[in-house]
């Protein structure tokens, strides 16, 4: 055996595992270093054997117990938190897109009327009829309508003033009837005055269209009152 | 849900205590506690030759060991896997105080007693000369002699071969030998007294400084 087989044996003593010391004493009488090496190793094993563990401090285990339970109640606690903002989230991501959707496709068709032969069947199938009535507010009046109820009511007055006009002008149509041609008197007879019948013929028809105008203006006032003050939201429904 | 899978190393008592620790039992808890947190306490003292920060690492060790049980390999045993995030706390622990100025009351384990008989020369040269290793030679004496892990734990909890670890080891030991026959703990001549039979002789101790 030589030095490097006998510290091999060395370590596989300070290992604890068997080894095989056959030639080994002889190495150890011839080698000094050997020798105390090996006797140093039984010390050092001896000095391991006897080599106190550290002595726990007291109260060390009782305080990592309680910081471990501690954790564990915290990180719960944090879970559950989480667990909560998790499901607060999904919920208002749902209703968002709930939203957006309804957005998209717009209010959900009204019911139609059951039809009246199911409506008169048996009692028992009838449906109860509902106890509070259906308030449906009045539709707030569009500017398109009441211009043209506005434009009618003007084309009414003017028409019926343009008749009372026309009648009352045929009263005067006597008095411009010409004779008739056969008769010898007329050409015989003094012509009156030009100027005194077409001033007479003016009065007359200022007279007959007085009526209409004073409509006519009556008619362009209600249509000013009726008509609301327009925005610039109502111009292109206009 | 928790799926248990055990591999050849690791007992079905240990999974069962890691499960009841994950469903909250206050007393797997406390088992845990019990049946790490003593070695965990002993190689922080070890590496970090302090009470006070051996102590605040041993809780922070087992904090962390309680948060990552869902990450336990459950194909192996648990103890090399506590000792390795507790090795990994000690070495950041040392490389922060290492970057602050040193405290002076850095501890002894035991004081040498007044007269200081033998034995307790002996403990604290021991003691001595494991301190004086480099880390990864003191962190393997320790956890190898010290602390009962055996070659393969050691190496999964440093994430090393085995060969590395039985070399770093050898080496830690021939330090630690050489300063024990330095120090006059070992006759410079003995006679011949093969350790192939331990007891057919009790081994002499020398002291003769």
């Amino acid at each position: 055996m030589n030095c490097l087989e006998s510290k091999q044996c060395l370590q596989r003593q300070l290992d604890g595992e068997p080894f095989d010391g056959a030639g080994l004493e002889e190495h150890l009488v011839r080698c000094a270093a050997c020798r105390a090496l090996h006797a140093a190793a039984r010390q050092l094993k001896e000095g391991l054997r006897r080599l106190p563990a550290p002595a726990v401090p007291a109260g060390l285990r009782d305080r990592t117990v309680a910081l471990l339970l501690a954790d564990q109640r915290a990180r719960r606690r944090r879970r559950r938190l989480l667990a909560g903002l998790a499901a607060a989230a999904a919920l208002l991501l749902a209703v968002q897109v709930g939203h957006y959707w309804l957005r998209l496709v717009g209010p959900p068709a009204r019911r139609p009327a059951p039809p009246l032969e199911r409506l008169a069947g048996s009692p028992a199938q009838r449906p109860a009829p509902p106890e509070v009535p259906e308030l449906v507010p009045p539709p707030a009046p569009l500017l398109r309508d009441s211009v043209a109820e506005a434009g009618s009511a003007v084309v009414r007055l003017t028409r019926r003033k343009a008749d009372e006009t026309v009648s009352q002008t045929r009263w005067l149509w006597p008095t411009v009837t010409p004779p008739p041609l056969d008769d010898p008197d007329i050409l015989s007879g003094p012509l009156e005055p030009p100027a005194r019948s077409l001033r007479e013929a003016g009065q007359n028809v200022s007279a007959g269209l007085e009526p209409v105008a004073t409509s006519a203006r009556r008619a362009v006032g209600m249509f000013l009152r009726e008509v609301p003050p327009t925005t610039a939201d109502d111009r292109p429904g206009f | 849900m928790w799926r248990l899978t055990l591999g050849p190393d690791v007992s079905a008592e240990e999974a069962a205590l890691v499960r009841r620790c994950l469903q909250g039992e206050a007393e797997a808890i406390q088992t845990l506690v019990d049946r790490f947190q003593p070695a965990v306490y002993g190689l922080c003292v070890r590496l970090l030759h302090h009470r006070h920060d051996a102590e605040d690492v041993t809780q922070e060790v087992m904090l962390r060991v309680f948060r990552s049980l869902r990450r336990w390999d459950r194909t192996r045993p648990l103890k090399p896997w506590v000792m390795g995030i507790a090795l990994n706390r000690c070495r950041t622990w040392l490389a922060q105080r290492a970057r602050q100025p040193e405290l002076a009351d850095y501890l002894q384990d035991t004081a040498p007693g007044p007269g200081g008989d033998d034995a307790d020369e002996l403990l604290s040269e021991i003691r001595a000369a494991r301190n004086r290793l480099r880390p990864e030679y003191r962190i393997v004496f320790v956890m190898f002699h010290e602390q009962g892990l055996t070659y393969e734990d050691i190496a999964a909890a440093l994430k090393r071969p085995v060969g590395t670890i039985k070399t770093w080891l050898h080496r830690a030991r021939l330090e630690v030998l050489e300063r024990l026959r330095q120090r006059g703990l070992v006759p410079a001549e003995v006679e011949p007294d093969p350790v192939s039979s331990p007891g057919t002789r009790p081994g002499r101790r020398v002291n003769e400084r």
